[in-house]
């Protein structure tokens, strides 16, 4: 027998609620029943092994797939992926995808009129290092139209993918930049409760700008952390 | 720490968290691999084109 240290529960007042009217979408999608919670078995507290060689070096630098380097204001976006006891996650795997500095994804379901550019795919991939730090290589994404309400714009945004080390870590978020007048009105940013959106904001970080290159911003994420007694198994 | 809120994948993700292989948990000449297929419907019953399912299971063995 084997003890086994599961993952805390995520506290009230974190998540948006899956059913947020106000984001249209969430209407027919959330579930009519309250989840049902279950213990954290051997399923829950591993994940996904990778696999070698599926991440290159280069897929963190959003501005290096193409012949030409894509149009928009270069920016690099660092942090560190960290429990929420501040340890850090390392070897996890952190996705970013975004729509281009017209504000138009390569997408065919984006119809909005605004040009693509050639030379951005808007996606991007990298593993953390031993103290859980990313960095990626990207062009600031532009604001765009969407049909949830009346003339709605989306706040300026950068969507992230992250496994964490167990399936229970598992986050899909989005990281927003600060001062953004959008947000007022952009449902999607406001579902989530008042006082932890600003943990979606990154921060301008000018020791991380390069001279004459690109300025910087920091975006920390932080996953659930482990429970403090053994689960049996 | 205070957690990082999650955010909707929204419509746009395929190319992005779709990988080549995605669908395969194991080649289809894999001895006793089969298909799992299923539709994912909205409130409404109406299909959802755009969902994101993910699989996770321990390999065989």
């Amino acid at each position: 027998m084997t003890d086994l240290l599961g993952y805390r529960r995520d506290p009230g007042g974190t998540h948006p609620p899956l059913l947020t009217p106000e984001y249209a979408s969430t209407v027919l999608r959330a579930p009519h029943r309250e989840p049902v919670v279950l213990a954290h078995s051997l399923t829950e507290i591993t994940g996904p092994a990778l696999g070698e060689g599926r991440v290159l070096p280069s897929d963190h630098d959003l501005t290096r797939q193409h012949d030409g380097e894509p149009l928009g204001e270069r920016i690099i976006v660092h942090g560190r992926v960290l429990d929420s006891d501040g340890r850090a996650v390392p070897d996890t795997l952190v996705e970013l995808w975004q729509a281009n500095s017209a504000g138009r994804y390569r997408h065919q379901r984006d119809q909005h009129p605004a040009p693509l550019d050639p030379n951005f795919s808007g996606v991007g991939r990298c593993l953390t290092d031993s103290s859980g730090g990313f960095r990626f290589v990207t062009i600031k994404p532009g604001a765009y139209p969407w049909r949830n309400h009346e003339n709605a714009w989306r706040a300026q945004h950068l969507h992230f993918s992250l496994f964490g080390r167990s399936f229970v870590q598992r986050l899909v978020t989005q990281m927003y930049f600060p001062g953004d007048p959008l947000f007022y009105q952009d449902p999607i940013y406001n579902a989530v409760p008042a006082d932890a959106r600003h943990r979606m904001i990154c921060a301008f970080d000018l020791s991380e700008t390069v001279p004459e290159w690109a300025l910087a911003y920091r975006f920390d994420i932080v996953l659930r952390g482990r429970d403090q007694t053994p689960m049996e198994s | 720490m205070d957690l990082t809120p999650s955010q909707t994948v929204g419509p746009f993700f395929q190319d992005a968290l779709s990988w080549p292989d995605g669908p395969f948990v194991v080649p289809a000449s894999f001895e006793g691999a089969f298909w799992l297929r299923g539709v994912v419907y909205d409130g409404a019953g109406e299909v959802v084109p755009d969902a994101l399912v993910e699989s996770w299971q321990a390999s065989p063995g």
